[in-house]
């Protein structure tokens, strides 16, 4: 038995729905549809017109079905559209920025001016790509979630630190550096001694610690979420406290235990042997610094929200 | 033509606000979803298919409509009566209705 384009159409509706709407939805649009088509005969044209025009004139049944359940019909939707625009246009700096970063330091181990151009722009543009992708993604997202009342107030001008704007772009330049990080571990023009490829990053790292960094992603993207959706309040402050102790003693473990720069990758550049220890120890204290502004900052951030509530 | 695109945009923003008081007081007896579609294009309501068929649904949700299946003839019909609350709900926009037609009356000043 061969479907006809109205079985066609209500399936496709309908599997659309929930579940325990199908039936019901199903069965009153078949209804409608066959009066419509009824009401064609009548004026003389054929079933095939007839149904090809009545269902032309429901539409496309993917609208029709978002129409039936109230969801929305656009990834990212007018209400947060302004944020998202803002997050953008904060990262456009993100891809040229580490495009520049990438050929001066091509160019610092002797790389040729054009192949080190061409390898800057490659990890630029994926740069750029994957903070775009993750941007959009978390948007999209959040849009998706239940309602939470963050509408633009006049105050968000001035608190740029209080936006969902802004939590996403941080997220997001979390998401490219460690995107960034574990690329360069698959493309480095440095060999050792012997002709094999050195990386920059404790080869150690990954893939064996691959679950852990993706934990960590995924507790980041999770907590972002959580912060857009409930606003920042001192439990939230807490939680917060907590990801990024928890986060920087992961660092300080990999640093104190040779699973951060690869020695070899300084030894086949030739650079002094204490230098990768001089570089750790410059990140652990960024990272100190970094944890504790965001600790304190979660802090006031809450307080803040505490008083104008 | 363009003229017929921006009438025709600002007509459509006009006769949405009036589809749900048509549709209440249309429905204070019993109807189905096709049939209402006509009644509505004869009194000069015309909406679109799929605009009227998930806004009977969203109206059913709201408690201003009940519906109920009708088995009697060989195709079984979904038809929706308007509720208590559906009624009160007309009559409040009803008021509001009169109220805006005597305003844009006096602001034409024809009143």
């Amino acid at each position: 038995m061969t479907t006809t384009l109205t079985d066609r159409y209500v399936a496709a509706l309908t599997k659309l729905l929930p579940s325990r709407q199908r039936k019901d939805i199903g069965s009153e649009l078949r209804a409608s549809i066959a009066d419509a088509v009824d009401e064609r005969l009548e004026s003389g044209a054929s079933i095939a017109q007839a149904e090809r025009a009545v269902l032309t004139e429901l539409g496309d049944p993917v609208l029709l079905a978002a129409s039936y359940t109230d969801r929305p019909t656009a990834l990212i939707g007018p209400r947060l559209y302004g944020d998202y625009r803002r997050v953008l246009g904060a990262l456009v700096t993100a891809g040229p920025g580490v495009a520049i970063m990438v050929v001066i330091g091509q160019l610092l181990y002797a790389t040729p001016l054009l192949p080190a151009i061409v390898t800057g722009l490659g990890i630029g543009l994926a740069v750029s790509v994957a903070a775009v992708v993750f941007v959009t993604a978390i948007f999209a997202l959040i849009e998706r979630l239940p309602r939470r009342d963050g509408s633009w107030k006049p105050t968000n001008l001035h608190e740029s630190d209080d936006s969902v704007a802004n939590s996403v772009a941080g997220l997001a330049f979390v998401l490219a550096i460690v995107a960034l990080l574990v690329l360069s571990l698959q493309f480095t023009s440095v060999t050792d001694a012997a002709g094999e490829p050195v990386t920059v990053i404790a080869p150690a790292l990954w893939p064996a610690w691959a679950p852990v960094i993706i934990g960590i992603l995924v507790v980041a993207v999770a907590f972002t979420l959580v912060t857009s959706y409930f606003g920042w309040a001192f439990p939230i402050a807490i939680l917060n406290t907590v990801v990024v102790l928890a986060g920087s003693a992961l660092f300080l473990f990999w640093a104190t235990n040779d699973l951060f720069l690869n020695p070899a990758f300084f030894e086949a550049i030739g650079w002094d042997p204490g230098a990768p220890g001089t570089i750790t120890v410059i990140a652990i204290v960024l990272l100190l610094i970094n944890a504790l502004v965001e600790i304190i900052g979660g802090f006031v951030k809450a307080s803040r929200r505490a008083v104008s509530a | 033509m363009q003229e017929d695109d921006v009438l025709g945009t600002h007509r459509q923003e006009v006769r949405r606000g009036t589809v749900v008081l048509a549709c209440l007081l249309i429905l204070v007896r019993p109807n189905y979803g096709y049939a209402l579609l006509e009644t509505l294009e004869a009194q000069g309501f015309a909406v679109d298919a799929n605009t009227l068929y998930p806004l009977l649904r969203r109206l059913e949700k709201q408690g201003l409509l009940t519906s109920e299946w009708n088995t009697d003839e060989s195709r079984p019909r979904k038809f929706y009566t308007t509720s208590a609350d559906g009624t009160a709900l007309a009559q409040h926009l009803y008021t509001d209705w009169t109220a805006l037609d005597s305003a844009i009356r006096t602001l034409k000043g024809t009143s």
